[in-house]
């Protein structure tokens, strides 16, 4: 176990004029397993390299067990890191790709052996470990980068995107057994990954990046439903929430191309508090808070649009109906039993409790 | 159209063994000429199985009357150092160039760029002064050094090294090794079908120089093989072909050893994701 404390942390690169990383803040309790989350170049990995000693701090300060690590060798700062693409050393064993770290701190030979073996154990590679890792299937190697990193018994995993080059199936069984091996290790973890469903589910805290910027940190229950704004609400969800332009007028909200619908009492009360009535703002929906269900229907009679739907994908459990109202589209999250072939016309129910309302300038969430 | 294919493939295969044959013929004649004694040679018979078989002539050069031995181990003693040298320096200096971050990196690269252009011979008689000057000549310091680093093999080690995977150097770091270490432990033996690669090349140009040890040897125990052949064809006597044809045969062999042990790897192709 170990302290964690990124404090106000920026990273800028020689030649560049804009920072990668901008103030950076954050503190890791014990045992946590924090995702770092966001789009491509938006700062993630930087921030974990930058902890691991790859990458040097431009500005502020790491703290681990309250001990100013910035200058401390990657060797020396007890940390064990699992790379996107494996990063075996290729001329290796297995085993010995495993005990490396070990060999190179002088471990013993009896030792070695015996948290290889567990190790190897602990992750299904007992009969791979004389092999070479190009003699191993991708999954199997990333296995392999994990033991690396679990046999060196660390205070501090790192995992830059470890499950981007394994197939989906593959990536939900990894998934599991990354979070089982958190539970059995009880060490802290940052994950970096740019899939939000892996944050989502792996995450004890995700930390939101955008832009080289922390946009949220919090539970994946408060980044979900309590997003702090829009780049948030957008980007944890998947399909995406539906963002509307729209008008706030008495209580309704019209956007002119077909969407008017009323707002209930408890979501304008914050709404005109704040100014926002007769004024532009931005209205964000999740698909699963619009329903098709005639008991939806008969409940939300405020908020009822007669949509066509335009693309249908069949998901199993679930459906996506992609449909539009006027020149307005969006999609709608429903039961596959409401399951609705393009170009059929259907009553949609927006549950407006759920509704999402953002600034128009700076995308801050209305609260 | 297949049976069009397979005359194309006839023609093709008969025009590669013609130019084989005729590639061939004059070391086939060099081995046979090797094993003959010097009138059946210049009898004019272009055969190529001798009619009188001897050695003799390998006799003649290994015996302590000749200086070939010497030459040999000149030879082996110039290439290995000179090899063995150039294969630290040439490949620590691509690495730098394309790893590590120092100030005029690029200047320096641009700069072994523009040299790479400069003609070797243009660069003889100023180095022969400077070896003069440092008291090197007719030493094999002057051989070696002078050619200590090669330019051509730093630019494609750097080209290697430019494409070798950051992240596996960096998990070497995170492992416990420093700078240094992760070079010669992890970097240097995935780096080896370049190196080898390099290694006969750089053994080749050793082994077959005749410009430098011809301007910078004086004394005949300290030649090169290939300033001491020469010397076959100089003496009052004539050219001796038999001699000069074994010692030439005997010269090759280092190079096809060379090439034997090193073979593997240029067929070796390593992934460094992890797969080979």
């Amino acid at each position: 176990m170990v302290k964690i404390k990124l404090d106000h942390i920026y990273k800028k690169y020689a030649g560049n004029d804009d920072y990668s990383v901008t103030d950076f803040d954050m503190e890791m309790k014990d045992n946590e397993f924090v995702v770092f989350v966001g789009p491509s170049g938006c700062g993630k990995s930087t921030t974990l390299r930058m902890v691991a000693g790859l990458e040097t701090i431009s500005k502020g300060n790491l703290f681990m067990n309250g001990q100013q690590v910035n200058e401390v060798q990657p060797k020396d700062r007890d940390i064990a890191m699992v790379f996107q693409n494996y990063a075996l050393y290729p001329q290796m064993t297995v085993a010995d790709n495993m005990g490396f770290g070990l060999k190179i701190r002088k471990v013993p030979h009896t030792e070695i052996k015996k948290r290889v073996d567990d190790a190897a154990e602990i992750l299904g590679l007992s009969d791979y470990l004389t092999r070479k890792p190009g003699a191993l299937s991708g999954g199997q190697r990333q296995r392999v980068a994990l033991g690396r990193a679990i046999v060196r018994d660390a205070s501090l995993f790192l995992l830059d995107e470890p499950l981007s080059n394994l197939d989906a199936k593959l990536r939900v069984e990894m998934r599991t057994q990354i979070a089982q091996l958190h539970q059995r290790l009880e060490t802290n973890m940052i994950y970096v990954t740019h899939d939000q469903v892996e944050a989502m589910t792996m995450a004890d805290r995700i930390v939101i990046m955008n832009d080289g910027k922390v946009q949220q940190i919090g539970t994946p229950d408060e980044l979900y439903n309590k997003p702090t704004n829009k780049f948030v609400a957008g980007f944890m969800g998947s399909p995406a929430m539906n963002f509307f332009d729209v008008h706030l007028h008495d209580n309704r909200v019209s956007n002119g191309k077909g969407l008017d619908i009323v707002v209930p009492e408890g979501r304008l009360k914050g709404l005109r508090q704040q100014g926002y009535l007769d004024k532009d703002v931005v209205m964000g929906v999740r698909p699963e808070d619009i329903h098709t269900e005639q008991i939806a229907i008969d409940t939300f009679t405020d908020s009822i649009v007669n949509s066509q739907v335009v693309v249908s994908e069949f998901l199993g459990t679930e459906s996506n109906l992609y449909s539009k109202v006027g020149t307005t589209e969006f999609v709608a999250q429903v039961n596959a039993r409401d399951f609705h072939r393009p170009g059929e016309n259907v009553e949609m129910a927006f549950e407006m409790n759920k509704a999402h309302f953002f600034d128009k300038d700076n995308g801050v969430t209305i609260e | 159209m297949k049976e069009k294919s397979k005359i194309l493939k006839v023609i093709l295969y008969a025009v590669l063994i013609l130019y084989a044959v005729i590639t061939l013929y004059p070391f086939l004649w060099a081995l046979a000429a090797s094993f003959k004694p010097l009138k059946e040679i210049v009898s004019g018979n272009p055969g190529l199985l001798p009619q009188h078989f001897t050695l003799d002539s390998y006799k003649y050069i290994t015996g302590t009357s000749s200086l070939f031995t010497s030459w040999f181990m000149n030879s082996v003693i110039v290439s290995l150092i000179g090899t063995i040298v150039n294969l630290f320096l040439n490949t620590m200096a691509g690495y730098a160039l394309a790893r590590l971050n120092f100030p005029g990196r690029q200047r320096i690269y641009y700069g072994f760029l523009a040299l790479m252009m400069v003609p070797a011979q243009v660069l003889l008689i100023p180095n022969y002064l400077i070896l003069m000057n440092l008291g090197m000549l007719d030493s094999f310091k002057s051989l070696i050094l002078p050619a200590a680093i090669n330019i051509g093999n730093i630019f494609m080690m750097r080209q290697f090294f430019l494409s070798f995977p950051a992240d596996v150097e960096e998990a070497a770091q995170i492992d416990g090794l420093g700078r240094i270490s992760t070079f010669f432990r992890i970097v240097m033996p995935l780096a080896r079908p370049s190196i080898a690669t390099q290694a006969i090349f750089v053994f080749m140009g050793f082994w077959n120089n005749f410009m430098q040890p011809m301007l910078y040897i004086s004394t005949p125990k300290k030649y090169t093989l290939t300033l001491g052949l020469q010397t076959f064809t100089n003496q009052q006597s004539g050219v001796r072909w038999d001699h000069s044809m074994a010692a030439s045969i005997i010269s090759i062999i280092p190079i096809i050893i060379l090439y034997i042990v090193f073979n593997g790897y240029f067929l070796q192709g390593v992934r460094m994701d992890g797969e080979k």
